[in-house]
């Protein structure tokens, strides 16, 4: 009977809530991204950190790493066993990280233009004169990427290589949901109404991509919460996917008008800073990485800057899996890390 | 006794009052498929009744006997715990009192009747029980509820708040899927079926569970916070002008000696006179002049809601009806997949399978132009509404002593514009030191090859 049945499970589901509830009493502080790192420079709310190494790196060229505005950083460093900047350091980079802050409505002049060229230039330029290089190694992680490809294509000089994960370039796919939306969006009334784009606000929008995402994995944690572990992975995930920055309005404006919505970056139509944007100058060696399950950044929207880009040493590196399991997955441990180190290493 | 066992306690004992309701039910159903319902109703109510009470007493013993240690308990020093689980306990026997008057309905038609009007109404107390069950669902999960604000850190706050609101979902599943299962494992499963148990209530129920933390506002809320907010505007104006009125004659008895003239009452000529000028733009919420500015507004404003209702109901409506269509090809495909001899009883599966299905099927909604251009309709128009909001708490803060939103902004655009200006020339004072540099560079370059 039915019923019986369901009496049980309930029964269960309570058991297994009640005993979860003794660990989660317990927690008291979800830490992530704990991997050592120190403050080297600032720009306004923007921050430069270098990850701290015990040995001299191995990898001449330093590593800058520019996450999306979107979200934090931190999901390359969520724990020490699922940490793709442990990985690479292991592996012998000197990295440093950006950390874009949480910008407020004060901050909502913070343009395109503001982000590629006064920030990420900043930054690069403090890498070059304190590791004494004429060039850096950049990696750009989603949102970031596209950052990281627009700077590329204006400062080629001061990129030895650029290496992108799960970044949209090509905005004419409707494959993903969040390119299809945009489409239909007031931009202008968005940011005019808020200024700075509330995290919330994206993050409901990103529930909707796997709307029944939420009731899924709050009734399968259940299942886990009595092993300590696997509720501090959970719980770290958490902490990552509620802790989502606000977007300057400016710099949001033109993202997704000149990008999401008229795709200039691909028809060479992008200005940035009174600049156009030729993907033809990223003469640069490129590794472009994309997730072949994406639900976020699909993979139409990521493989073609391949055919866009100057260079000829280009390779294009399908990993398996979706927008999040590139970092986190225990794959990506084994597989991604080595990959960019054997890319680098052997343009160094 | 630590919480562990405070809730293996409480486990157990829902445990017991379960087993004893499945094991009287059965019991009473073999009765009736022997045709000894109306000889062993009654002996079978009083088994379960005893057992229920023995239960309780057990429980009520534990209780008592575990209240003086949970209270020093040092993982709890708050005494929270304890309070809790006398709450909780409190509504069990509150459920369970429940439970006692329903098996008593459940029970009656064995006492009188055939054995054949037995059956019928067996059935029909079960439906009824269904019902009540509902509730005790609720019961079962309310406790859970009370506990999470002992958990400090946020993020496990949240998380364990959202493990028992989605356990709610999945008994509201199970309340629409009930009757359906029924009807599959007997094998009576028709299209009229679906129509006869569908209900939409129930499923808008579960519908709006499922996406909770994702729906757009509701309309009922908005407009309740925009009445409301008026409300506290014109009441603030009011009780403002009631009070200094109220203080008036007190104040005239208090401080007759501060009165400029002989008559307090004289408007121009006392201390009352100047303080009312002086606090006059402060009570005057609604800047003079700007009133037909404010009318406007709210009348774009009422338009506005009512076009913003009408695109909500539009996207509820494709919500609800992807939803139910959804679920009725899921009802029809478990009922050709029983036919096949796949087991439906556990739940949990099929709540999964649901979920699933429920997922593919709003996804694919998302992805049309219908879903998208109503979505960016509600957004502009929801834009509309608060940017409207915000010009009337502009206008009716205006007379007041603060800094306003619009004067903030361009304070902070100078700000901006003169940070940027300012890095421009750092660049170029950079940039000109460095050519500097070179040109010193060559000269002494220059030297040391003359030389």
């Amino acid at each position: 009977m039915a019923n019986e049945n369901l009496v049980k499970e309930m029964a269960e589901n309570a058991a297994k809530l009640a005993n979860g509830y003794s660990n989660l009493v317990q927690v008291e502080n979800v830490e992530v991204a704990a991997t050592p790192k120190e403050l080297v420079f600032r720009q306004e709310k923007v921050k430069l950190y270098r990850y701290t190494r015990e040995t001299k790196a191995t990898v001449k060229t330093p590593l800058l790493i520019s996450y999306a505005l979107v979200n934090r950083h931190d999901m390359l460093d969520l724990q020490p066993d699922r940490s793709l900047v442990r990985n690479l350091l292991g592996l012998g980079f000197d990295i440093y990280i950006i950390d874009w802050g949480y910008p407020t409505r004060a901050d909502k002049h913070f343009s395109l233009d503001d982000y590629v060229n006064w920030f990420i230039d900043e930054m690069v330029d403090f890498i070059r004169r304190n590791n004494k290089v004429e060039k850096v190694n950049l990696m750009g992680i989603c949102q970031g990427g596209t950052l990281s490809t627009i700077y590329s294509a204006l400062h080629p000089e001061k990129i030895r290589n650029l290496v992108t994960l799960v970044t949209p370039i090509d905005f004419s796919t409707n494959d993903g949901l969040l390119f299809r939306w945009a489409k239909d969006m007031n931009i202008d009334r968005l940011v005019d109404t808020y200024g700075s784009v509330p995290g919330d606000f994206m993050n409901n929008g990103f529930a909707l991509l796997k709307p029944m995402m939420k009731v899924n994995k709050f009734m399968g944690v259940v299942d886990t919460l009595q092993d300590k572990e696997k509720t501090m992975n959970f719980l770290r995930m958490e902490k990552w996917i509620n802790d989502s920055p606000n977007q300057a309005g400016e710099c949001f404006r033109q993202f997704l008008k000149d990008l999401y919505q008229e795709n200039k970056l691909v028809k060479g139509e992008l200005v940035v800073g009174g600049k156009k944007v030729n993907l033809e100058n990223i003469m640069m060696p490129l590794l472009n990485i994309y997730a072949a399950e994406d639900h976020l950044v699909p993979p139409a929207a990521t493989i073609p800057l391949n055919d866009h880009v100057g260079t000829k040493d280009k390779e294009l590196y399908k990993f398996p899996g979706g927008h999040i399991g590139v970092f986190v997955g225990s794959r990506t441990q084994k597989e991604l890390g080595p990959a960019i180190h054997k890319f680098l290493s052997n343009r160094d | 006794m630590d919480n562990k066992s405070i809730f293996d306690a409480w486990v157990e004992t829902n445990n017991k009052l379960m087993n004893n309701w499945a094991t009287s039910t059965q019991k009473l159903q073999e009765a009736v498929q022997n045709g000894q319902a109306l000889e062993k109703g009654t002996d079978i109510y009083q088994e379960w009744l005893n057992n229920q009470t023995e239960i309780a007493r057990e429980a009520s013993e534990k209780n008592t006997a575990s209240a003086g240690t949970l209270f020093s308990n040092p993982f709890n020093g708050s005494g929270k715990p304890a309070d809790l689980y006398n709450q909780w306990f409190e509504s069990q026997q509150n459920s369970m009192k429940t439970w006692f008057d329903n098996s008593q309905k459940f029970f009656a038609p064995f006492t009188a009747a055939n054995p054949n009007d037995a059956f019928a109404a067996f059935r029909k107390s079960q439906e009824q029980w269904m019902e009540t069950n509902s509730g005790w669902m609720n019961q079962w999960i309310a406790p859970f509820k009370a506990m999470t604000p002992n958990i400090g850190d946020t993020t496990a706050r949240e998380a364990y708040e959202n493990m028992v609101n989605m356990s709610n979902t999945y008994f509201k599943l199970y309340e629409v899927w009930a009757p359906f299962y029924k009807s599959i494992s007997e094998k009576n499963f028709t299209p009229e079926t679906f129509q006869k148990y569908f209900d939409a209530g129930k499923f808008k129920d579960l519908m709006d569970k499922s996406f909770e933390a994702i729906s757009p506002v509701q309309l009922k809320d908005l407009y309740n916070q925009f009445s409301g907010w008026f409300e506290v505007i014109n009441n603030h104006n009011r009780h403002l002008f009631q009070q200094y009125a109220g203080n008036m004659p007190q104040a005239e008895q208090l401080m007759p000696f501060l009165l400029f003239g002989n008559d307090p009452k004289n408007a121009q000529n006392n201390i009352f006179s100047v303080y009312q000028r002086s606090i006059n733009p402060l009570i005057r919420l609604y800047a003079p002049g700007k009133e037909s500015e404010l009318n406007e507004i709210f009348s774009k404003q009422l338009d506005r809601f009512s076009q913003y209702g009408q695109k909500l109901n539009e996207l509820q409506h494709l919500m609800y009806t992807t939803g139910s269509k959804n679920f009725e090809k899921f009802v029809f495909d478990s009922f050709e997949e029983s036919k096949k001899g796949t087991d439906m009883s556990n739940f949990q599966q099929v709540f999964q399978n649901w979920v699933n299905k429920n997922e593919s099927a709003f996804v694919e909604l998302f992805r049309t132009e219908a879903y998208s251009k109503l979505q960016g309709e509600l957004l502009d128009l929801g834009l509309e509404i608060k940017n409207d909001f915000e010009k009337v708490a502009e206008i009716s803060l205006q007379p007041l002593p603060v800094v306003l939103r619009t004067e903030a902004d361009e304070l902070h655009q100078t700000i901006y514009e003169l940070k940027k200006r300012v890095r421009q020339l750092e660049k170029l004072v950079g940039a000109g030191e460095n050519e500097e540099e070179k040109k010193e560079a060559k000269s002494s370059k220059k030297k040391a090859a003359t030389a």
